[in-house]
């Protein structure tokens, strides 16, 4: 099955089975290397990319879902203001985030702060239950998403 | 490697219209919409999902959620963090409640109602919520639509009552105001069925009285259970409850729980029968007035 779609801004063409996971073909057909996880159930979070924008966990979208839609993954997200508002508010409340959990946590924070400008305690929880980050104590992330937010807000002139 | 040598044919109608032919012409093909469950359950590089697979989640009419005077109209395929943010000022609490409580913030992203209501497994997530609600599902097959109240949607086996070719196109909650809802579940982890317990209830208050009261349970991912009689019984009385209320209300629901469940266990049976009698019990006071749109 030929799938046009397009990932990290650019226009590409797959030739693959319709019922593989977009994970396997993130990793094995262009070598995304942010991508690391294979629970292949959608819990460990560590395999999110954006769909039309929206984070996902690639083992749980197939091939023929992507025909004509954007992927992006923490490697396309990196070159965006919206990333550097995320950078910002973590560097800022002093945390550092651990390797396999970054894309997750980053993806789902921007997807929180793009629909909420000032997020609610519970909304911002229900992103730490759905990962498992040790990057720092819940009250560190729950400022590093505060500032993260307000550096949006900033930007965005509201 | 036998799964990677299998000749799968992947369907993708464009609208209803196609998606009703092609699943008259294939009823055993496998209808995929967010797939979280059908890619979930299987753990492998490449998924086994049948000969044929017709992909539903991008048919518009199958995505919609639209609101009329007597329902809020759920396609089965809407994502729910998409039915959680554009239906967030007129979703019943207890139906908000319970959409935020399935799978992680990502998932709701692709998964739908119609495909939480269609697998057993899942099912007890949303099912007790809209068969309190009393909300009904509008079925769309070759013989054109009809619809069933929830409770009509599975036999006593828990399969779908479904004609061949048939699918859930919309799922209607009729819009009604409760003074009070309730959503409550008690699960340690997805994978252990066997501590799943839920409670939803709705009531509604007229001049301080009880003037309608709707009590759903559910247990170990396969019961259901509404105490009707109890529902009825409930009506006039005006609440705070007395003693004799309670104690009455909690030997009812007891005897109930042992006579439909089983639910053998003391424990799980007391779990759900407090929660009710805290709901009952709190019933018109300030504090659990619930605001609209505020969660």
């Amino acid at each position: 099955m030929i799938i046009d779609f397009v990932l990290n801004g650019k226009k590409v063409r797959l030739n693959s089975k319709p019922e593989r996971r977009l994970v396997d073909i993130l990793r094995d057909r262009y070598s995304i290397s942010s991508i690391t996880g294979d629970c292949y159930r959608g819990s460990c979070g560590n395999c999110m990319v954006l769909l039309q924008g929206r984070p996902v966990p690639s083992c749980l979208v197939l091939a023929a879902n992507i025909r004509n839609k954007e992927i992006m993954t923490l490697e396309g997200f990196r070159n965006t203001d919206e990333y550097r508002d995320i950078e910002g508010g973590f560097e800022e409340a002093g945390v550092k985030l651990c390797e396999p959990v970054k894309p997750a946590l980053i993806l789902l924070v921007h997807d929180l702060i793009q629909r909420e400008e000032n997020p609610e305690q519970s909304e911002i929880r229900n992103i730490f239950r759905s990962i498992e980050t040790r990057c720092g104590g819940e009250s560190t992330l729950f400022r590093a998403i505060h500032l993260a937010a307000y550096f949006r807000r900033s930007r965005n002139g509201s | 490697m036998a799964a990677e040598q299998r000749m799968v044919s992947f369907f993708s109608p464009a609208d209803l219209t196609e998606l009703i032919q092609l699943y008259s012409r294939h009823p055993s093909a496998v209808l995929f919409a967010g797939g979280t469950w059908l890619l979930g359950r299987e753990q492998k590089k490449i998924p086994v999902l049948g000969e044929q697979v017709i992909n539903i989640g991008g048919i518009d009419e199958l995505t919609r959620i639209h609101r009329t005077e007597r329902f809020l109209e759920i396609g089965a395929a809407a994502p729910l963090s998409l039915l959680l943010e554009q239906a967030k000022r007129v979703l019943p609490v207890c139906l908000y409640r319970c959409l935020t409580s399935i799978g992680t913030p990502a998932i709701r992203n692709l998964a739908g109602l119609g495909g939480n209501l269609s697998n057993p497994e899942y099912r007890m997530d949303s099912f007790p919520v809209l068969f309190a609600l009393e909300a009904q599902v509008e079925l769309i097959g070759p013989e054109g639509s009809r619809r069933l109240p929830i409770p009509r949607l599975i036999d006593s086996e828990n399969n779908l009552r479904l004609k061949p070719g048939e699918l859930i196109q919309r799922i209607l909650i009729p819009v009604e105001s409760f003074t009070e809802e309730l959503y409550w579940k008690h699960e340690h982890n997805f994978w252990m069925p066997e501590t799943h317990l839920s409670v939803t209830a709705v009531a509604r208050m007229e001049k301080g009285t009880i003037s309608e009261a709707r009590l759903v349970f559910s247990a170990f991912r396969r019961l259901v259970m509404r105490h009707r009689e109890l529902e009825a019984e409930l009506v006039g009385r005006v609440p705070p409850l007395s003693q004799r209320e309670t104690e009455y209300l909690y030997q009812e629901l007891d005897s109930f729980f042992q006579a439909a469940g089983p639910i053998p266990r003391e424990l799980d049976r007391r779990m759900l029968i407090l929660k009710a009698l805290d709901f009952l019990s709190n019933l018109g006071s300030e504090a659990t007035i619930p605001v609209p749109g505020r969660y």
